[in-house]
Formats: C-alpha cells, sequence, structure tokens
C-alpha cells in the first residue's frame, strides 16, 4: 500500500514538473522574415508611393522595393527606412505625395481624408486601391491586386505558390484555449478578441482554440475580471505594446481576472510585436511558425 | 490673586494699554469699565492668557498664563467671551458639561429647562447665559467674563449677579468686563476705569 | 437599535454584493461558509467589497476629520486639497520607480502627498491672521487644482503603464484591487481613525470656536495638526489605492450628524459605517448596472451622495448652525 502510495506521488511530482515549464514566449520582428522573390521581375510604373497598410511589405516581397518612392506612416519594416513619409499621423498629405512625382498611388479602403485622395487624382496622378487583408484567406488576394497595380502578376503568382511551399504545416497538438487580449493601460473592463478579430484565423489555422472566437459574438467585446476568470484560457496572447501598458508580464498576471485564469497561474502569456500579429501578409507564413513554437512552449 | 506688573500691550500696531499695573484680589468682584475700543477686552485676554504683553507681566497666584500649557491653564481660569457662537448644534447641556458639572449651574442660570435644546436654535441672551454658565461649570479659582450682561434682561442680570457674588464669596476670583453705559455697579467689589 | 443596525446592514450588504457580479457563481452559500474557496467570490469579490468598506469609512471619518479640525461644513478632503496631494505623492512615487501602486510604498508616498498638500493649505490659509474656514475653502480649492494638474502632468510625461490613467486617479476605481492591496489600507485606515478617536472630544470643543476651546484647555494647534494628520493618513491611504472617489467625505459625516448628533466620538464611528456603506453600495450597482462595462465609482457615489445631502438640507434641522 505505501509502495503505490509514493509511486504515485512520484507521478504526480513528474507530472507537476513537466507542467511548471510554461513562461512567456516573445515574437518580435526579428524573428519572423519575409518571404520574398529572388529574382528582379518587370513593372509598368516607376515611381510608387504606397498609403496602403502591408502594401510596402508585399512589393519587398516581390523585389519591388527599388520602385517604392513613398510611405504611410503604418509601413515600419527596417527595410524601409529610407523612403520618405507623406502623412503627417495617419493623414495623406498631397503636397507631400505630389512633390514625390509618383506614377502612382496605392490606397486602400482606410486610407484618408478622401478630400486629399481626390486632389491627387486631380492632378491626374494614377490612384489604384487594393483590399485589405484582415484574415487568411485575403492575403492571396490582396498579393494579386498589389500585382496586377504594379503590372508584376507574374511575379505575384510566384509569390504565392512560394509562400504556399513555405507555408507551414505547423500545428499545436493539445487543442490550447487561447484568449486574444486587446490592453491598454490597466482598466476596469478587458477587450477580448471574438470572431472576425484576425487573431481568431491565426489560432484556428493552427488548431488551437480561440475562445473569444467560441463564445463571443463581435470581434471585439468588453469583459469583466470575472468573466474573464470564469473563461479561463489557458494561454493568453497580446500584442507587445499593450503588455507594456500593464507593466509587462508581472503587470497582467495579477491584474483580478488575469490571475484567476490557467494563463495567469502560468505566466502561459504569447506577446507579439504590434505591426506584426495581425498584418496578412507575405511574413505570416513565417509568423504562424513562431507562433506554433510559442504555443507549444507556453501550453504543452 | 491676579497680579499685573506694569504691563504694555500692543494691537494692530497701536499701544492699547501702556505701563499699567494693578492687583485683583481673591474672593472678589472687580469691574473693568470703558467705552467701545478702549481696551478692556484686551486687558482681559492678556490675563486670559491668549495674547502676550510686550512688556511686563501678568500672574495668576504666581502662574504666567503665557507660560503655562493650555490645560494647566483651564485649571487655573475660565473665560465667558463676548459674542461666543455655536457652529454645531451640541444641546445646552452637552455644551456646559464638556467644560464641568452642568446641573446646578444651569439651575442657578434658568437654563433647566433649554438643557436639550440645540445652542444653535438659542436666542442671544440664552446663547450668552450658556456661555456664563460653561466658563462657571468649569469650576476654576478665577472666572473672567466679557461683558456677561450686555444682553440679558433685568431678571436674568439679576440672577447673574447673585451668583457671581455667592462666586466671590466663596473665594472666587472675579473679573468682569463691562460697558460704560453700565450706571449700576454698586455689586462689583471694585471699578477700574483706567489702565492706560 | 438605533445603534445596532446600521452594522447590521452594513454586513447584509457586503454579503450581497458578494454575491453578485457579471459570472454565475454556483453555490455562493457553501463558498461564502469556505473561505479561499471560490476564486471568484474570495480573489475577485471579496478583495473588492473589502476595499470598498475600507475606503468608504476612511473618507468617512476623514471628512469629519476635515469638518472638525476646519469647523465648517463644506470642508472635505477634496476641498482641502488632500485627496488631490495623495494622487500626486503617489504618481510621484511611481515616478521615481521605487513604487507600485497598491504597495505600502504607495501608501507612505500618497500620504505624504497629502499631508504636503493639506498643510500648504493650511499654512497658506493662516496668513492673515485667524485660520477662518473661508479662507481654509478658497486657498484649499486652488491647492487643490495645483495638485490635480501636477497629477495629469506626471501621467502624461510619465508614459508608464502601470502609472494608471488620468481618470483612474479623477474618477476613482476600485476593479483593480487585490488581496495584498488590503493590509496597506487596513493600516492607515486604523492609524488616522484611531487618531481621530483620540482627538474627537478635543473637536467638539473646537465646534466652540477657537477662543473657547482654548479656554477649556484644547491645545488648539496640536489639535489641528492630529486632525491634519489622521485626515492625511485616511485620504492618503485610501486615494493611493483607488483613487480619488468624491463626495464621501462629504456626505458622510454630513448623514452620520444629522441621525446621531454632533458628538465626535459616536460620528467617528458612525461616519465610517455610513462612508463605508454608500461606497459598497455604489460600487456594486457600478459593476453589475450595465455590464459588462463598469461605471466610474466617482460617478456613482456622486448619484447617490447628492441626492441624499441635498434632501439632508432641506430638512430643518439645527446641527450646523445655519446662516
Amino acid at each position: 500500500m505505501k509502495k503505490l502510495g509514493i509511486f504515485t506521488l512520484v507521478l504526480l511530482l513528474a507530472g507537476c514538473a513537466s507542467a511548471s515549464n510554461s513562461s512567456t514566449y516573445t515574437i518580435s520582428q526579428d524573428d519572423v522574415r519575409l518571404i520574398s522573390l529572388e529574382s528582379q521581375g518587370t513593372f509598368s510604373v516607376s515611381r510608387v508611393v504606397v498609403l496602403a497598410n502591408g502594401v510596402a511589405e508585399i512589393m519587398e516581397s516581390l523585389n519591388a522595393g527599388s520602385i517604392l518612392v513613398g510611405r504611410d506612416i503604418s509601413s515600419t519594416e527596417k527595410s524601409l527606412e529610407s523612403v520618405p513619409i507623406v502623412t503627417s499621423g495617419h493623414q495623406v498629405i498631397p503636397e507631400k505625395v505630389l512633390s514625390l512625382k509618383p506614377d502612382l498611388v496605392i490606397i486602400d479602403a482606410s486610407t484618408g481624408p478622401r478630400t486629399a485622395i481626390n486632389q491627387i487624382r486631380s492632378a491626374g496622378i494614377k490612384v489604384i486601391q487594393t483590399p485589405e487583408s484582415w484574415n487568411l484567406a485575403d492575403i492571396n488576394v490582396k498579393i494579386r491586386a498589389v500585382g496586377a497595380a504594379i503590372g508584376a502578376s507574374k511575379s505575384a503568382e510566384a509569390l504565392i505558390a512560394m509562400m504556399e511551399q513555405n507555408s507551414s504545416a505547423a500545428s499545436v497538438p493539445n487543442k490550447p484555449r487561447v484568449a486574444f487580449l486587446y490592453l491598454r493601460g490597466t482598466s476596469s473592463v478587458y477587450l477580448i478578441g471574438g470572431p472576425g478579430s484576425g487573431a481568431d484565423s491565426l489560432l484556428q489555422s493552427l488548431g488551437a482554440v480561440d475562445v473569444g472566437a467560441q463564445t463571443l459574438n463581435r470581434p471585439f467585446n468588453a469583459l469583466t475580471a470575472e468573466s474573464l476568470a470564469t473563461l479561463n484560457p489557458d494561454v493568453i496572447l497580446v500584442m507587445s505594446k499593450g503588455l507594456e501598458s500593464v507593466g509587462g508580464v508581472q503587470g497582467l498576471i495579477k491584474l483580478p481576472g488575469v490571475a484567476q485564469t490557467s494563463a495567469g497561474k502560468n505566466s502561459a502569456v504569447i506577446d507579439v510585436d504590434d505591426s506584426l500579429l495581425l498584418s496578412f501578409g507575405p511574413r505570416t507564413p513565417s509568423l504562424l511558425d513562431q507562433l506554433a513554437k510559442a504555443l507549444k512552449q507556453v501550453a504543452p | 490673586m491676579i497680579t499685573i506688573d506694569e504691563i504694555t500691550i500692543v494691537r494692530d500696531g497701536r499701544e492699547i494699554i501702556y505701563d499699567y499695573s494693578e492687583q485683583i484680589p481673591a474672593g472678589s468682584i472687580t469691574v473693568i469699565v470703558g467705552a467701545n475700543g478702549c481696551g478692556k477686552s484686551t486687558l482681559l485676554a492678556a490675563i486670559a492668557g491668549d495674547i502676550a504683553p510686550v512688556k511686563g507681566t501678568i500672574t495668576i497666584d504666581d502662574v504666567h498664563p503665557i507660560l503655562t500649557s493650555p490645560a494647566q491653564l483651564a485649571q487655573i481660569r475660565a473665560v465667558a467671551i463676548q459674542n461666543q457662537s455655536y457652529t454645531l448644534g451640541f444641546t445646552v447641556q452637552q455644551v456646559i458639561e464638556m467644560a464641568g458639572a452642568s446641573v446646578q449651574v444651569m439651575q442657578a442660570l434658568e437654563l433647566t429647562d433649554l438643557a436639550h435644546r440645540q445652542v444653535t436654535a438659542l436666542s442671544g441672551g440664552e446663547t450668552a447665559r450658556v456661555s456664563i454658565a460653561t466658563a462657571i461649570a468649569q469650576d476654576t479659582p478665577v472666572l473672567l467674563l466679557d461683558e456677561p450682561l450686555a444682553a440679558q434682561d433685568i431678571h436674568s442680570r439679576k440672577r447673574i449677579i447673585e451668583l457671581l457674588q455667592k462666586l466671590a464669596e466663596g473665594g472666587k476670583t472675579i473679573v468682569v468686563v463691562a460697558h460704560s453705559s453700565e450706571s449700576e455697579l454698586s455689586w462689583a467689589d471694585k471699578v477700574i476705569k483706567q489702565f492706560h | 437599535m438605533k445603534k445596532t443596525a446600521p452594522i447590521v446592514l452594513l454586513i447584509v450588504a457586503a454579503v450581497a454584493a458578494m454575491s453578485v457580479g457579471s459570472s454565475q457563481v454556483d453555490d455562493f452559500w457553501s463558498a461564502l461558509l469556505n473561505p479561499g474557496s471560490n476564486e471568484i467570490v474570495w480573489q475577485i469579490r471579496f478583495p473588492r467589497v473589502m476595499a470598498a468598506v475600507i475606503v468608504g469609512a476612511a473618507l468617512g471619518i476623514a471628512g469629519l476629520m476635515a469638518q472638525g479640525a476646519c469647523n465648517n461644513a463644506i470642508a472635505e478632503p477634496a476641498i482641502l486639497g488632500t485627496a488631490a496631494g495623495a494622487s500626486f505623492g503617489a504618481v510621484a512615487g511611481i515616478a521615481t520607480g521605487l513604487v507600485q501602486v497598491g504597495s505600502l510604498a504607495a501608501l507612505t508616498f500618497g500620504t505624504a502627498g497629502a499631508l504636503l498638500a493639506t498643510s500648504i493649505t493650511f499654512k497658506l490659509a493662516a496668513l492673515r491672521g485667524a485660520l477662518s474656514s473661508f479662507n481654509l475653502i478658497i486657498v484649499g480649492i486652488a491647492v487643490s487644482a495645483i495638485f490635480t494638474s501636477l497629477v495629469g502632468i506626471t501621467s502624461a510625461v510619465l508614459n508608464r503603464a502601470d502609472a494608471r490613467s488620468i481618470s483612474f486617479w479623477s474618477l476613482g476605481s476600485l476593479a483593480l484591487v487585490t488581496n495584498e492591496n488590503l493590509l496597506g489600507l487596513i493600516i492607515t485606515t486604523l492609524a488616522g481613525g484611531v487618531i481621530a478617536w483620540f482627538i474627537a472630544p478635543m473637536l467638539d470643543r473646537l465646534s466652540l470656536g477657537d477662543h473657547s476651546a482654548f479656554h477649556l484647555g484644547v491645545n488648539v494647534p496640536r489639535v489641528r495638526l492630529l486632525a491634519l494628520i489622521s485626515l492625511s493618513l485616511l485620504a492618503g491611504g485610501a486615494v493611493s489605492t483607488v483613487g480619488v472617489i468624491a463626495f464621501i467625505g462629504l456626505a458622510a459625516p454630513h448623514i452620520a450628524r444629522f441621525i446621531y448628533g454632533p458628538s465626535h466620538r459616536a460620528l467617528t464611528i458612525h461616519s465610517a459605517i455610513i462612508g463605508a456603506f454608500i461606497v459598497l453600495v455604489a460600487d456594486t450597482l457600478a459593476r453589475t448596472i450595465a455590464q459588462p462595462n463598469e461605471l466610474p465609482i466617482g460617478l456613482a457615489t456622486a448619484l447617490i451622495g447628492a441626492p441624499v445631502l441635498i434632501a439632508l438640507v432641506s430638512v430643518k434641522n439645527n446641527v450646523w448652525r445655519t446662516q
């Protein structure tokens, strides 16, 4: 009887030991690589100003960086540092755009103000609007649209094929339950991602469960501490700046609500660079790889 | 006994009292009389220890009020100021009991019926009587009263004077400040008219 | 009956508060009788309810100290600059990087800030002779404004995540309280409360006026200083933990005085209980009325306290001298 007891105890301790390997995981821009074509293609335009989210990145992947002459403030990749910014905050400044003498301006549905865009059009410059990408399925559509805009449709198809090749067969076992929290300083309610937040697309493709998408209705939902505790995710996914705004992992796991979840108790937190997580594009396959690694580490 | 020794008191830059000396005996009623602004209340305040003379000393039975702690001073002298006003609605009895036993003094000053009335709901004359009663309840050897008769009717004046006389007979040193319009001062043992 | 009813009411309210929330708790009663058993009840609701009670009590007594020391009916920690000073102290402490919100260090900085602001108010108000209540209020409002803007500037410049937002400091919130915060809160509240209890009889005498209080043996400057210290401990501890919760310091002592009379000994207890009750009810409403969102607690207390105060004023009662 005693032997059985000791045996069980050892088993339990062994179990505890492996469970306590959970730790936090940070995914920064440097951890993720851009899938891009190696050969230079030909383009139908030579001076492009990009005012659409994520399009500069696609152009880089298409090896079209040389024809990029202007960008907006949200294109933050280090490789674009030398390309001038033509927006004031998120507002387009027509004079700055025109002074670069572009032959193409690429915008998307969120580019504004509309009057600035109209001014650019009336100056005789070609303006093409490309679709935005909010989930995995949108990526190829966007790449094709950008390819068409700069006269590099063949390259676009080549890029898509390359991405498919490098596509992560990544997946995680054990269906970890993940909550995507949008944090902006400490406040009395939590904002949790639901269906359509974008994170759900990433998590589901890895075989993880996005608990917000499972139980709630809108892309973003307010949640009290109690509700979060009841939801009890195994892992919390956040953006890096947001995590900083609550005092890092130490600060996050102390908050009422988070502290009572499995994720909080095991410090199972994954933070991803803000410009990376929800910008669906040529870096996404690499991001998925990293996420799979992260999930396996924090929620074995 | 209160001994005043060559005091000079300055207020608002003016010398109100100048080189004044006096002895006020125990077991008696001394009245300080004067017109408005002559400094009689200032003199009382100096005796009470509220203000310090710039020159000279005041002692009450060899104790310097200025050098004594408030708690100790309260065992030696009690004061009924002019224009006492009450912010909070304690009852008459509660206020008097902040100083000492209330029953007898309330009887003597005909405040017993008002014992449970809030002091914020009293008339001017009643308020003054409560102020006097509080000082008396403190049961100190020295009693200082600033114009205690001002707001009183003839009947109350008589009762207050009788009470003061009784207390003086019992050995207390009583100093009263009165306005010069007070013509009837026969109840005083000593009257001070000049102190400049 | 009059004496025990409030405590009983408070306990009932506290239990009721622990039983409601945005989640369903199965079998609340067994959870309640087994401390620590249910996490939602014991780690989320319990610290919040306890904090509401302790903060409410602290602010109630603080208001009493303010009103007693100033001998004025509209004095309260917010008006004297105490609350703003406490926020500033806490934020300044966080700015040095040494302090985390809710820690004992934060409480110390908060109390120091409260003490600083209130003494500035008192010093400035007494500049031209006697400490008149008029001066106290005017100077207090000015000092309060200065320290509040300092809080705003420091928060904006700081850019530190755990400094909490400006709306936390000015409107208050109990959402972030954990069990660890409770110890410090209890210490400052007890310390301030003990001082209040001790000086209560002297404050009774102070209501007769500075001169008359002196004549009765009260060391007036010392009593004011002790009231100041008590006020700073009480408000400092509360504000550093949950931000500024308006109105309690003003309303609780007034309501208590209306029911129980002006004696400060009794009022120390009753202002505490009434303050605790108001904050508890306000916070429970704030977190249940608009789920899953929360009303800022400062708004809820104003919504509850203001009508009560107005009702009090309209009933003739001589507990304060009418002008």
